[in-house]
């Protein structure tokens, strides 16, 4: 089964792919033309425990779903990124290393709190951005910090650390965890989200 | 999945932070503390439960005051909590339920 979602605003790609996956549908493509709708599609597809790839075609993305795949247990699939009239999901903005302003060491501490629930709780960013001071946290020694942003990424979340403000702290070879980005793909990010959270 | 952890949580922001200094070693995780809990100050901070008998002894040893532990068992959504042990506010005697 084949489906040309390319144009179709969030959520209705993940709506039609799952129409036929619920009508018995066991091999499916989906075309879409953005990041985030390929993020959905496999959320939707891991949550029901089947396979799932997607390769970039004809300048945007094809997304394969296959297999009968084992209902998920109750509270275990991850959640669909919720949708606003702006774009998909939400994606988490860290331009410093402490939140709120005034004593830095009760901000580091909120911001290691802040990292932590977001990685245990169930609505998920579908990225986390990092720069300016922020670049300290990915790439810094603090074994809570490292853990938060390991769960996050294994849960799918995208870690992107801005390379011009490592190579600015001198911490180029010390990132941990995360990808090395730039400007461009961060930007991007927050313009695709439904919202961008600044912390 | 269950997960049984140890939760202790302060009474005032100052000893949350000056705690985790002590317990360093314990494998301590800084989190927001539950709501399930009432407490005056929203820094927990979260270790293994074979952790909590060395924890509490330092904690004792330091005569810090104003603190408590807590078994917290999640599962689901909402966390059961069980206090452990008080150890007492400023002017009231250290209590072990």
């Amino acid at each position: 089964m084949f489906i040309n979602a390319v144009g179709k605003a969030c959520p209705i790609p993940v709506v039609m792919a799952k129409k036929e996956l619920d009508g018995g549908c066991t091999d499916l493509v989906v075309a879409v033309d953005n990041a985030i709708a390929v993020q959905n599609l496999t959320r939707l597809a891991s949550g029901r425990g089947l396979n799932v790839s997607s390769e970039e075609q004809d300048g945007g993305f094809h997304v394969h779903i296959s297999g009968t795949g084992a209902p998920a247990a109750e509270g275990t699939a991850p959640p669909l990124a919720a949708c606003g009239p702006q774009g998909c999901g939400y994606t988490v903005f860290i331009g410093k290393d402490h939140l709120g302003e005034g004593d830095q060491e009760l901000g580091y501490n909120l911001l290691r709190m802040a990292l932590f629930t977001l990685s245990q709780g169930d609505t998920l960013p579908a990225s986390v951005l990092f720069m300016n001071g922020g670049v300290r946290l990915p790439a810094g020694e603090d074994a809570q910090v490292l853990e938060s942003l390991q769960a996050l990424a294994g849960r799918g979340v995208d870690i992107l650390v801005c390379g011009t403000c490592l190579n600015y702290y001198g911490l180029t070879d010390q990132l941990k965890i995360g990808t090395v980005s730039n400007m461009y793909d961060i930007l991007s990010h927050m313009q695709e989200a439904g919202k961008v959270l600044s912390l | 999945m269950r997960q049984v952890y140890i939760l202790l949580v302060f009474d005032s922001t100052h000893t949350a932070l000056r705690s985790e200094e002590l317990l360093a070693g314990l494998d301590v995780r800084m989190m927001p503390t539950l709501r399930e809990i009432s407490a005056s100050c929203g820094i927990s901070l979260r270790l293994p439960p074979h952790r909590r008998a060395e924890a509490e002894r330092r904690l004792q040893q330091a005569g810090l005051r104003g603190w408590r532990s807590y078994q917290v068992c999640a599962e689901g959504k909402k966390p059961v909590c069980t206090l452990l042990y008080a150890s007492g506010g400023p002017g009231k005697p250290a209590e072990n339920p």
